[in-house]
């Protein structure tokens, strides 16, 4: 069973609620569920839509066509007509748009006067919405119905949006014949999870207790998640006065002992971009997330993209080592961003977490999170040796790091080269050890990357490589071209940089095919610097939108032709 | 405590008779009447001649990079609040390149302090104008004499509501002393501009330029009167008054964040938490 909603409207007009609601409701019953959002950069009116794909079997991306669209606005009908499927509805409001020639397709419900009669208000539509959509699929109205209650505080108002709920519901029953029912699946415990929120939790159980940031979408989101949690879970979230302020707040708070990170897009992180050479030079541990939407400058500021992976992976003056992550899922975002933390104390380096708006914003059922799975190590020295020096020379290129208050040591450390005690120094043999330690701990920090995720056939014709967010969508088109008989397989990579490349070198022989979210096929180029394998097959896209599956399956027919 | 707890073997890499040496000297002799030990203390530093001073005296430092100086302090004083946190830089590093974050920690009133050596002109970079150079002061680069009139650190200071503004002078010992005391006490950002001459590049404003022009403001000054205070913060030229300028006693930004008023958030334990209420919004 598999049914794929689109919700579209105006800014404004609640769609993220009825997603929600709708998502979660799916979530309880059994269903697996994605749900993508598409918004412009506006607080209100424009064309913003969002994609809910519910199944019986796990679902890892949005795709193309629509069983059940719900036009709050008329612009949501001439856009989106022509996905719908061979079976499909258009739920629409019939008293406030008239203009549209109706067919048995549609099925108009009075959205605006319900929600006002019931509850007095307009606001109610998403109620109603939601109450239509349930009677449609002939589903639980007592689940919806403690949802709502669960949304709204007031029991006052969540009773009138019952009433709203309830109406709707009719509305949704009178259309019997619809052939997609969802009744109750099965007893689960999966959660229902996006990016941003995977990412901010990840940080939170990984110990993160500042975090400053300048708004930047889609990068907010980590922000918000924090600041939501702050109080509880004693976490200072500071909106600082510009990104090149945030970052030097996060190292000073780091060098003082608090795990803190930055969160933003491209365009603040070019900002950051002297801060993370300081954190090379100082060695001073920091966590950067970095939300990507498309640029260059400011680009489109709602929508995807992944071309950032160079510019991160070189990005600061001088030469120091970084770990940069690119996650999966939400799933490997909480993890990820775990061991983001770990690997920035263990090796005092900036480690980056590189995702972007199609995966901060999308939700997704995903198995449970095992938070005794987290291990913490800080490895700090709490009773450092009397004649501490901060960036002792040692064999490893980690020098015991040790807190400024500690009793009996100083803590020093310099922009400036320095000597092992952080002094400021023009000796050149020491400017060349320093240079060495420092990159000693890049040459470890390449046992810590994981190896990119195989899956297909065991041997081959083809393998498409990917990274980060697309991961979703090439894994269902590898699943349905596999089932059609193609000899194909398929390399993710979450860890990024450095770059593993114990696979790549395993399949040297391989054809390989990029699918990447640029223009320019940012890690071809990237496995070409490393490993000298030259990828010309390439499927890149970057009109601002995610792959679907079924884009991807026909780009890899037209390739393999 | 006694002065050379806070001697190191560092050799200074400033000029001769640079106001910097004064100011070091100073800075060791207030903080050991204040009884603070160096590995309580931690400066942070930008870019410049001064930035280079808290690598001339024992205690913690991060010296970072230009003008960035006040966020990595306010960011570690988050962090630790039982540190004291002091930002010790040049004009050019604090008004200049710094200025935005000069003017929003301000605001934000964390308890740092922040000791700005002020010459007036570029001492690292060789003699260029700096945001409080005079105008028509010629150099290398600004060949006509400067056009833009000067940055007023104190009078912006005030405008933002800045919870201790004060002036001294780096030729006067005793003076400079007691205003270091005075912002290391107050509970608040404390912002304390120092008048300084720079023997090489700054010609105009030497010693005895200052000398003949500052004067200290006496008992019967009330810095916690802002209008008066503008006044001050206005009166340059001539006369060139020295001392608490403005003090505004107003919540911190540690007092008024519950995360902030217990233990220092860095000895918060990060382990054994219980997070199952936030797995239960994913429900």
């Amino acid at each position: 069973m598999e049914v794929r909603i689109i919700i579209g409207g105006e800014a404004g007009q609640g769609i993220q609620t009825i997603a929600n609601i709708m998502s979660k409701f799916f979530l309880r019953l059994g269903y697996y569920v994605f749900t993508e959002q598409s918004y412009q950069s506006r607080i209100r009116g424009g064309h913003n839509f969002t994609q809910i794909r519910v199944s019986s079997k796990p679902v890892y991306s949005i795709d193309d066509g629509v069983d059940i669209l719900i036009a709050l606005n008329e612009e949501t009908i001439n856009l989106h007509s022509n996905e719908l499927s061979e079976r499909g509805v258009i739920i629409y409001d019939n008293e406030l748009i008239k203009s549209i020639e109706v067919t048995d397709r549609f099925l108009g419900v009075p959205l605006q006067k319900t929600a006002v009669e019931k509850t007095q208000s307009k606001v109610a539509i998403n109620s109603v919405a939601c109450g239509v959509l349930v009677g449609l699929l002939d589903s639980d109205l007592a689940l919806l119905e403690s949802l709502i209650r669960e949304q709204f505080k007031d029991p006052e108002v969540g009773e009138k949006n019952i009433q709203a709920v309830k109406a709707g519901y009719e509305f949704g029953k009178t259309r019997n014949d619809f052939p997609f029912k969802v009744p109750f699946l099965e007893n689960n415990t999966r959660l229902l999870i996006d990016g941003g929120s995977a990412v901010g939790f990840g940080a939170i159980v990984a110990g993160c207790r500042f975090l400053s940031a300048y708004p930047m979408t889609p990068g907010t989101a980590v922000m918000n998640y924090l600041a939501g949690h702050s109080k509880k879970y004693n976490i200072v979230v500071e909106q600082a006065e510009d990104e090149i302020s945030a970052i030097n707040m996060v190292l000073g708070a780091s060098f003082a002992g608090v795990r803190s990170m930055v969160t933003t897009s491209g365009g603040g992180f070019a900002l950051m971009v002297e801060g993370l050479s300081l954190a090379g030079m100082t060695e001073t541990p920091c966590v950067i997330h970095i939300g990507q939407r498309p640029g260059p400058a400011t680009g489109l500021p709602t929508r995807t993209e992944q071309g950032e992976l160079l510019f991160v992976i070189n990005a600061g003056h001088g030469e120091f080592p970084r770990y940069v992550t690119a996650p999966r899922d939400p799933r490997d975002a909480f993890y990820k961003t775990v061991k983001a933390f770990n690997l920035a104390d263990k090796y005092q380096i900036p480690s980056i977490i590189l995702t972007d708006q199609f995966l901060i914003d999308s939700m997704v059922t995903i198995e449970g999170l095992n938070l005794n799975e987290v291990k913490i190590e800080r490895y700090i020295e709490v009773n450092p040796d009397k004649n501490y020096k901060r960036h002792l020379i040692t064999e490893s290129g980690i020098s015991p790091r040790a807190l400024p208050g500690t009793d009996g040591i100083l803590v020093i450390t310099d922009s400036d080269e320095h000597d092992e005690e952080g002094h400021i120094t023009e000796d050149l043999e020491i400017r060349k050890k320093m240079v060495e330690k420092r990159l000693r701990k890049g040459t470890l920090l390449r046992e810590e990357v994981e190896e990119p995720l195989y899956s297909g056939v065991q041997d081959p014709d083809i393998i498409l490589v990917g990274w980060g967010s697309t991961y979703g969508p090439i894994k269902e088109s590898v699943d349905r071209l596999m089932e059609e008989g193609f000899e194909i397989g398929f390399l993710h990579f979450s860890d990024v940089y450095p770059l593993p490349c114990r696979q790549l070198e395993m399949y040297r022989d391989k054809r390989f095919v990029a699918v990447e979210g640029n223009a320019t096929g940012q890690l071809a180029q990237l496995i070409r610097r490393e490993t000298g394998i030259d990828i010309s097959d390439k499927i890149l896209k970057y009109n601002g939108r995610p792959f679907t599956p079924s884009e991807i399956v026909r780009e890899v027919k037209r390739i393999w032709m | 405590m006694d002065v050379s707890i806070y001697n190191n073997n560092q050799v200074p890499a400033w000029c001769p008779g640079c106001g910097n040496f004064s100011i070091l000297r100073c800075m060791k002799q207030a903080l050991a009447e204040l009884d603070i030990p160096p590995d309580k203390l931690l400066m942070v530093s930008g870019i410049g001649q001064a930035a280079k001073a808290p690598h001339y005296f024992r205690c913690n430092l991060f010296n970072g990079l230009h003008g960035r100086d006040i966020s990595v302090a306010v960011g570690a004083k988050i962090a630790n609040k039982e540190l004291l946190v002091i930002a010790e830089s040049g004009d050019g590093n604090t008004y200049g390149e710094g200025g935005n974050h000069f003017i929003h920690n301000i605001r934000r009133n964390v308890n740092i302090k922040v000791f700005v050596h002020n010459n007036q002109i570029y001492g690292l970079t060789k003699g260029q104008a700096s945001p409080t150079s005079d105008l028509g002061m010629k150099t290398k680069v600004q060949v006509d004499g400067v056009i833009s009139p000067p940055f007023n650190p104190g009078a912006v200071a005030i405008a933002l509501n800045a919870s201790f503004v004060a002036r001294s002078f780096s030729g006067d010992p005793e003076h400079l002393v007691s205003m270091m005391k005075s912002a290391i006490n107050h509970n608040g950002f404390a912002l304390l501009d120092i008048l300084q001459p720079c023997v090489t590049f700054n010609r105009i404003n030497t010693f005895q330029w200052y000398k003949q022009r500052v004067y200290k403001l006496d008992d019967t000054y009330d810095p916690t009167n802002r209008v008066m205070a503008f006044e001050k913060a206005l009166e340059w030229g001539d006369r060139i008054p020295i001392g608490i300028i403005y003090i505004n006693e107003r919540p911190t930004y540690e007092e008024q964040l519950p995360q902030l008023r217990g233990e220092p958030l860095y000895r918060i334990p990060i382990t054994g938490v219980d997070y199952s209420d936030i797995l239960k919004e994913f429900r």
